[in-house]
């Protein structure tokens, strides 16, 4: 019984990690169409920044909030610069723009970084673990989840309770007539921007924390984390990327305890596959509709 | 007196097909004017450019004096152009509040937050008691009204913005007869407020008994332009010419 509820806390705090990642991928996707393959990259400057504050002596409770802004400013200057101009663009056009933001961000943290990883010190209660009635729960993994539920309330506090939330949703289902309502398009991919910075903000702090070190090409691993839970919850809705990115958690940790030690090296071979088989079944995602940010 | 818009020798189409081939149109201050024409003629067309969404190859648009002719859609709602787009585009996972006060975005221009929020009310209100039916559904979505029920708040959605000109793109697309009377009753009353609109149909009977002055487009030109009452006399012979499906609707 522990035991399970061990395995459930583990699946829930992998899995709100990808969820956030998916979520934070999807909310850009759905007002613009685009795939953004350099979001990963917004999580790595994340961790080189909370590296570079750490190492600076500043306190943990400063360098969260700090590291946060810093990837939001950070991604809406991306979708300022790279993004906005093409508003409107064939899809491919935006494709092969976010590949180059890709490489140009990624060689620029080559450049001041080093290949080599960096250590994310984080402070001593992060490593700790609850042992409560026969559970030994890590604090990272209570941190995640909580943070998780948090980011999620506060997404959906603002896309439902705000101007600016009916706005993206509008924007998302048709921009054309969006825009007849004097909603203008590059505002609300600035704030897509924006929300979409500040959840990699908070993934990429919790995502190395748990890692331990940054390196320029840590962004891999989250990134296709957040494709798989996409396209396994459905491309384009917030609520799918969600429930994809839960899903994949939890498939990967069902994976863990149930494969034998010896199967464990091809764990993320068949996770792979589950997913494709999952897509057979229902070629839409877990979801199954398509663009649309609610 | 100068006209409220001036739509002036129209060249627009889409890829390398051209659909408008010199079109004007003119409407005055307080006009009601329907642009006519069978299927294909490009009236839609016209209203996209007259809205903003698609920009003219050649020709210019003016509204209240001013050239818009390079003005992008989200900045001429804020002028005062309120398009309510053939299939009504009622945003389906909003609910009808939302749908509703997201017609006023273009007012934050206009006017002060304070200022807003209480023209909200007073048109929310007004919308409400006209279409009592979006009153009591408030809270349901987009997707969940009927056709008629859509385009009610397809036309409240657009007074929410005040707007100085109302166009509205085939209002009666797809609706039951008894449906489409209605819509009629309330473009009536607002016409009759003084209210500058511009209806498009396919089908002229009814629209000629309600407006001032109407055009017909063939093709991508204006093969007529004038009062309606004059043009009402001619009717069949303008159906049996410009095959417009008139009977019956
Ligand atoms: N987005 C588009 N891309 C390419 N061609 C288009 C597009 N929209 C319209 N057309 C073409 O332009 C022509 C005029 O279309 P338009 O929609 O303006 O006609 P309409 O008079 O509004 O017709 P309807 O009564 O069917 O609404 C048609 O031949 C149509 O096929
Ligand atoms: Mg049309």
């Amino acid at each position: 019984m522990t035991a399970l509820v061990q395995h459930v806390l583990d699946a829930l705090s992998v899995g709100s990690t990808y969820a956030l990642l998916a979520l934070g991928l999807t909310l850009v996707f759905s007002v613009m169409n685009l795939i953004n393959f350099a979001y990963g990259l917004l999580l790595v400057w994340g961790g080189y920044a909370a590296c570079v504050l750490v190492d600076a002596g500043l306190p943990f409770a400063l360098v969260v909030p700090l590291c946060v802004l810093f990837v939001t400013a950070l991604s809406v200057v991306m979708g300022r610069v790279a993004f906005r101009p093409f508003i409107g663009a064939p899809q491919i056009t935006l494709l092969i723009t976010s590949f180059g933001v890709l490489l140009i961000t990624q060689y620029i943290a080559i450049l001041v970084f080093g290949e080599k990883p960096r250590v994310l010190n984080t402070p001593d209660f992060l490593t700790g673990v609850i042992a409560a009635g026969g559970l030994r729960v890590p604090v990272l993994q209570v941190v995640t989840i909580a943070s998780g539920a948090l980011v999620v309330a506060a997404f959906y506090g603002l896309l439902h309770r705000t101007p600016f939330g009916a706005h993206l949703r509008a924007a998302a289902e048709s921009p054309e007539t969006a825009r007849l309502m004097g909603i203008r398009p590059d505002r609300v991919l600035m704030i897509a921007f924006a929300i979409s910075g500040a959840i990699a903000g908070v993934v990429g702090l919790l995502w190395f924390a748990k890692v331990g070190a940054v390196t320029p090409r840590s962004d891999m691993e989250p990134t296709l984390k957040a494709f798989i839970a996409i396209v396994l919850g459905g491309l384009g809705r917030t609520s799918g990327a969600m429930l994809g990115g839960l899903a994949l958690g939890g498939i990967e940790v069902t994976m863990n305890v149930v494969l034998p030690s010896g199967a464990i090296t091809y764990a993320q071979a068949i996770v792979f596959a589950v997913v494709i088989a999952l897509l057979v079944l229902r070629p839409g995602g877990l979801s199954g509709a398509r663009t649309e940010a609610a | 007196m100068e006209p409220l818009l001036q739509v002036s020798d129209l060249v627009v189409g889409y890829g390398a097909t051209k659909v408008l081939k010199g079109v004007s149109l003119t409407v005055a201050p307080g006009e009601a004017v329907a642009v006519l024409g069978a299927n294909g003629a490009g009236k839609s067309t016209l209203m996209k450019v007259i809205s903003g969404l698609l920009a003219p190859w050649e020709g210019t648009v003016r509204f209240g004096g001013e050239d818009v002719t390079g003005m992008p859609a989200e900045e001429r709602a804020a002028l005062g152009i309120a398009l309510a787009p053939e299939g009504r585009g009622i945003f389906a996972t909003l609910s009808i509040e939302e749908n509703l006060l997201i017609g006023a975005t273009c007012l934050r221009r206009r006017m002060s937050a304070a200022e807003r929020r209480g023209h909200e009310r007073d048109v929310l209100d007004r919308v409400y008691t006209t279409f009592p039916v979006l009153a009591e559904r408030r809270t349901a979505r987009g997707c969940d009204l009927s056709g008629g029920q859509q385009q009610m708040l397809a036309i409240g959605r657009a007074l929410m913005a005040a707007p100085k000109l109302l166009v509205l793109d085939e209002p009666c697309l797809g609706l039951a007869p008894k449906m489409g009377n209605e819509v009629y009753t309330v473009l009536r009353s607002l016409r009759e407020a003084g209210q500058s609109l511009i209806v498009v149909e396919e089908s002229s009977r009814r629209a000629l008994d309600f407006v001032d002055r109407a055009c017909c487009l063939k093709l991508g030109e204006k093969v007529l332009d004038g009062d309606a009452a004059e043009m009402k006399a001619d009717e069949l012979l303008i159906e049996a010419y410009f095959g417009l499906k008139g009977a019956g609707r």
